[in-house]
């Protein structure tokens, strides 16, 4: 029976100042599969213990120098991670030594002198004890290897989401951002950038659930949004595009909420798509007067690519109005639960307020102090929308590029649309292409960029489907305007459009000519000098011609034909 | 945390929810619906959210990927008397599209 294998090997030290004594009971147990250290007295007995840390100490109660109590006193005084069970050993007639035993901290007692069998069922239960520490232990070390891993994949994916969603990519003077994350790493992403011609795109999108979950589901927008803006791609095409990433990537029950906004100052419109997120806000600063676009769509990531279909609401810009994009809980930030009056707050607010204040500052204040209110992640964007039409600019993203080269030599292509073509192709892209590859320098590529796509958009609107721009110069009709454009677009089955661009050199100067033709009726020519221009093109016309040296109509005047002078 | 009673019928099986419901009822939810996916004769999954008094964005989660499961099992899922917040919620998320909702 005493050479069977105990559950839990163990270190014991045992002190006692009695040599035979000792003999005997480390004797006992070693035969019973244990490792024993040996000391002679009290004091013994701690330094030993210091050193060796044993599994279990066995210590008579009688010894010269330090007793029984005065070691176990400095032993439960040591700074040791585990349990020590302690065993005193006491005399047979010791009653009242045994009582002190157990209340100065001993874990159990073994009167002497000992019984083989007692000792074995007394190491026994503590070697199951100690089994259950062991255990504890592995727990809590594993458990503290899992969140010491945790926080490393945490502090990655945080560097990841700030070099993705670095804010500081986003230089816009027309565009301020303030955020409130409820955990340390907020599911919000923001990120804005102008397309070729000017228009500034702006995406807000929160992701399923708070945090790291959050953030990582929000990363497949970045990216695309980023590189499709830069190209010129459409609100639309971009939105596909994202859509179709998160479908793709995420699992089922992940989606993005986001809204997504293009702005273009110069057609003093704003383009809304609103997926899940709370209402996008567009303030008038003068009044005060709000106008919301509610979500009206499913998130992103949801539908299948090919359900997929961007609704935009257009929205135009009649005065001077800031557009407010916020994630969940501005309402309630605001303090109020109750939509409408936390509306009217804001609106009271704006228009209280100097022309030139800060909305978003005066919002955030307001939604920061009122934090403790929500439990979600908060984040604002502030967009200011003059309504005098600002030209825009041509600078993207910081870059340089390098010194353009220019093509020598006199060159021209041609591309000619037809009606499929014009239903389903993006076509900004395209024209910017045809602008970037004629190396010019910055400045010249946005001039043109902006006289092509608005020849392009009047041999589109008035050439082809035929719509009347007296409507369109009335901001309250320009909705509508809208509406009947995408109806007609969708419908267009004959027509083309022809787009040709023909650069041309000589000794002191270089020049580039458009030419943008349809196969619509065209309008009177003859009365382009009584100003009745403006009939066919609107605001885009002039702006058109205070881009470039020259503009005629000729033919019908379905065919328009642009020069610009280039560095 | 989620409550959640169960009662079935010949063809339709009704999920009655109460309290907050987010991520953490996922395992609950899972655990009632499994057994009535792999019920061939029921047609229909209602869930009642009468008694659901907060919903987050992992919530609506759970219910997409109940919607894609029964949709490959043949069933609908119809969500059930939202109240207040709940019904404002599914309302932005425009869940509506994806869902038959019912009063």
């Amino acid at each position: 029976m005493l050479q069977e294998r105990p559950i839990r090997p163990m270190r014991v030290l045992l002190a006692d100042d009695s040599d035979s004594a000792r003999a005997l009971i480390s004797a006992l147990i070693e035969r019973m599969g244990h490792q024993v250290h040996q000391a002679r007295d009290g004091i013994e007995a701690v330094d030993m213990c210091k050193a060796l840390r044993p599994d279990v100490v066995l210590l008579d109660v009688m010894m010269p120098r330090l007793d029984g109590f005065g070691a176990l006193a400095q032993i439960r005084s040591m700074p040791f991670e585990r349990w020590i069970p302690v065993i005193f050993l006491t005399a047979l007639e010791g009653g009242e030594s045994i009582t002190r035993a157990l209340m100065e901290g001993g874990d159990d007692y073994l009167q002497k002198p000992v019984q083989i069998n007692v000792l074995q069922a007394k190491l026994h239960a503590i070697g199951r004890s100690l089994l259950w520490q062991d255990e504890l232990f592995e727990h809590r070390a594993e458990l503290s290897d899992y969140r010491d891993r945790a926080e490393e994949e945490k502090q990655f994916a945080r560097s990841l989401m700030e070099m993705l969603a670095n804010t500081s990519r986003i230089q816009d003077s027309s565009l301020g951002i303030l955020s409130v994350p409820a955990e340390q790493l907020n599911g919000d992403v923001v990120a804005a950038a102008r397309t070729p011609n000017g228009k500034l795109h702006v995406l807000l999108a929160d992701g399923t659930g708070h945090g790291l979950a959050a953030a990582l589901n929000v990363l497949p927008t970045i990216e695309p949004f980023y590189s499709m803006t830069s190209k010129g791609f459409g609100l639309p095409t971009i939105l596909a595009e994202l859509n179709r990433k998160l479908y793709t990537y995420l699992p089922r029950e992940c989606y993005v909420a986001a809204s997504m906004v293009a702005i273009d100052t110069v057609e003093r419109r704003i383009e809304v798509w609103n997926g899940g997120m709370p209402d996008v806000l567009l303030i008038e600063r003068k009044s005060g007067s709000v106008r919301m676009q509610p979500s009206n769509s499913l998130p992103l990531g949801i539908l299948k690519p090919s359900e997929f279909d961007a609704e935009l609401e257009i929205l135009t810009i009649e005065h001077d109005s800031v557009l407010l994009l916020a994630s969940d809980g501005l309402v309630e930030a605001l303090g109020n639960k109750d939509l409408a009056l936390g509306l009217d707050r804001l609106a009271d607010l704006v228009a209280a307020s100097a022309p030139d204040v800060d909305v978003g500052e005066l919002v955030y204040r307001i939604a920061s102090s009122k934090k403790h209110a929500i439990d979600d992640d908060l984040t604002l964007l502030v967009v200011d929308c003059p309504a005098s039409a600002v030209l825009p600019t041509s600078r993207q993203d910081g870059a340089t590029t390098g010194k353009p080269t220019a093509p020598s030599g006199e060159w021209a292509v041609e591309i000619s649309l037809n009606a499929l073509q014009l239903r389903e192709t993006d076509l900004v892209p395209i024209v910017l292409g045809f602008v970037r590859a004629m190396g010019l320098s910055e400045d010249d590529n946005s001039r043109l960029f902006v006289v092509l796509s608005e020849l392009f958009n009047n041999a589109l609107d008035h050439g082809l489907l035929l719509l009347s721009t007296e409507s369109k110069d009335r901001d309250r009709d320009i909705e509508q305007y809208f509406k009947i454009r995408e109806q007609r677009l969708a419908h267009l089955e004959d027509g083309s459009i022809r787009i040709g661009i023909r650069y041309g050199q000589s000794a002191d100067s270089r020049h580039v000519e458009l030419m943008v033709s349809d196969t619509g009726p065209g309008f009177d020519i003859s009365t382009l000098d009584h100003g009745t221009e403006l009939s066919r093109g609107g605001r885009g016309l002039k702006l058109v011609r205070g881009l470039c040296e020259n503009l005629e109509f000729r033919g019908t005047g379905n065919v328009a034909v642009a020069c610009l002078k280039v560095k | 945390m989620i409550q959640l009673t169960i009662h079935k019928s010949s063809e339709t099986a009704r999920i009655d929810l109460a309290g907050r419901f987010d991520f953490n009822g996922r395992k609950l939810m899972r655990e009632a619906y499994d057994p009535i996916l792999a019920d061939s004769k029921i047609k229909s999954i209602e869930i009642g959210l009468e008694k659901v008094d907060y919903i987050d964005s992992s919530a609506l989660g759970i219910l997409l990927l109940l919607r894609e499961r029964a949709e490959e099992n043949q069933k609908k899922v119809v969500l059930c008397r939202a109240q207040g917040t709940v019904g404002k919620v599914l309302a932005v998320a425009n869940f509506n599209r994806l869902f038959e909702i019912r009063e």
